[in-house]
């Protein structure tokens, strides 16, 4: 017996279905166990609201080639820092205040973004490395065995 | 406003009234409707602009369509294997969700569909016929691997899946039935569902259903005293 197509069969669960339709879908379906058991989910699955688990959703996403969604929470400070910033000029008395607080806000969110995050973890890696590098004793000195201040014999 | 057949919906005591405006003809007309009917026109203009959206491949309306969408998928899958006694792994039935979006969008299967308010139901067979496929190959690819003893793994008789004996047994009291009694039958009898469901699925007063039952079962009982 050939199934009907995704179509036809879903079709059915239309309440404007013509009766002629109707009855074609209702003799196939009353002898297919398959379809039937098909569009027995496909009913159920109609009235019932269910999440997918979130990793899934992302798998998918990646899979279409859609663009991750970015989330930039620093970009409030940059919006405090504008509005601080226009409000020193309404109040002009108040002008280095707002001026002020601009400026800590605009410095947040300096810090807060992708490229300064980038440029805080380089400066840390070579801060580093220059201590390493102080730590390690001087080769020449094991070699020859040299005296307390480190001077060849 | 700018928008032809903008639906303008204003709420009256338990009713909605719905203003139509045609731009065309300047014409205008009002239609009290239940406030189901309102909420269901309107989820069905929401869908049609969305699916049209993704056709044009809006970025935008293809994550709403895998968040709309994705648990559609998920349910469908999942329950269809477990009905069906298939033995599946979370990771089957994520395979099965991503290959059915994928071969949506790579095959533009949206373009194709007609009636866009039937895209549940139809996301939802589509999704089930993969996961039957999916599975079959699954099950003759580990034969191909010569796994044998894998195989008792994917396919097991749990109690979900609906007896094959049954079914013939049934299938053959109720050859004279006509299309719509068998149908009835056979949800109720098979799947278990109970007469307003039964009613709910195929669009049918609740004591029409329980009036076929009733009355058939009791041929059957004297069908099977018989045998």
């Amino acid at each position: 017996m050939d199934c009907l197509s995704e179509e036809i069969l879903s079709s059915y669960l239309d309440e404007g279905l013509s009766g002629t339709e109707r009855k074609r879908i209702e003799q196939h379906i009353s002898r297919c166990n398959r379809c039937l058991g098909l569009l027995l989910i496909a009913y159920e699955a109609q009235g019932k609201s269910r999440r997918c688990p979130l990793l899934l959703r992302q798998k998918i996403r990646r899979r279409l080639g859609l663009k991750e969604k970015k989330i930039r929470p620093e970009l409030k400070w940059l919006l405090g820092a504008l509005f601080l910033f226009a409000l020193s000029f309404v109040f002009r008395d108040f002008f280095l205040q707002f001026l002020a607080g601009a400026t800590v806000l605009g410095f947040k969110w300096a810090m807060e973004g992708e490229g300064a995050k980038r440029v805080v973890m380089i400066f840390k890696g070579i801060k580093d490395e220059k201590k390493n590098e102080r730590k390690t004793p001087s080769p020449l000195s094991d070699i020859t065995g040299g005296d307390r201040y480190d001077k060849r014999e | 406003m700018k928008e032809t057949g903008h639906l303008l919906c204003l709420y009256i005591v338990g009713k909605r009234r719905i203003v139509r405006r045609d731009l065309h003809y300047h014409d205008y007309s009002i239609i009290e409707v239940s406030l189901k009917t309102c909420y269901y026109l309107d989820m069905l203009r929401d869908i049609h602009s969305l699916i049209e959206k993704c056709i044009r491949r809006e970025e935008k309306a293809w994550e709403e369509f895998i968040e709309r969408f994705s648990g559609l998928l998920y349910y469908s899958a999942r329950e269809n294997l477990r009905k069906n006694g298939f033995m599946f792994a979370q990771q089957d039935i994520e395979d099965i969700v991503q290959g059915t979006f994928l071969d949506i969008w790579e095959k533009k299967k949206l373009e194709g569909i007609r009636e866009r308010k039937k895209i549940t139901a139809w996301l939802s067979i589509t999704t089930q016929r993969r996961a039957i496929n999916y599975m079959r190959q699954k099950k003759e690819r580990l034969l191909l691997k010569d796994e044998f003893y894998r195989i008792d793994n994917i396919e097991t008789d749990s109690s979900g899946r609906i007896n094959e004996g049954m079914v013939a047994e049934l299938e053959k009291l109720i050859e004279g039935f006509d299309d719509k009694e068998r149908i009835i039958l056979k949800l109720n009898m098979l799947h278990g569902k109970t007469h307003r469901e039964i009613a709910g699925f195929m669009d049918i007063p609740t004591n029409t259903v329980s009036t076929i039952i009733a009355r058939k079962k009791k041929i059957l009982k004297e069908k099977m005293r018989n045998f």
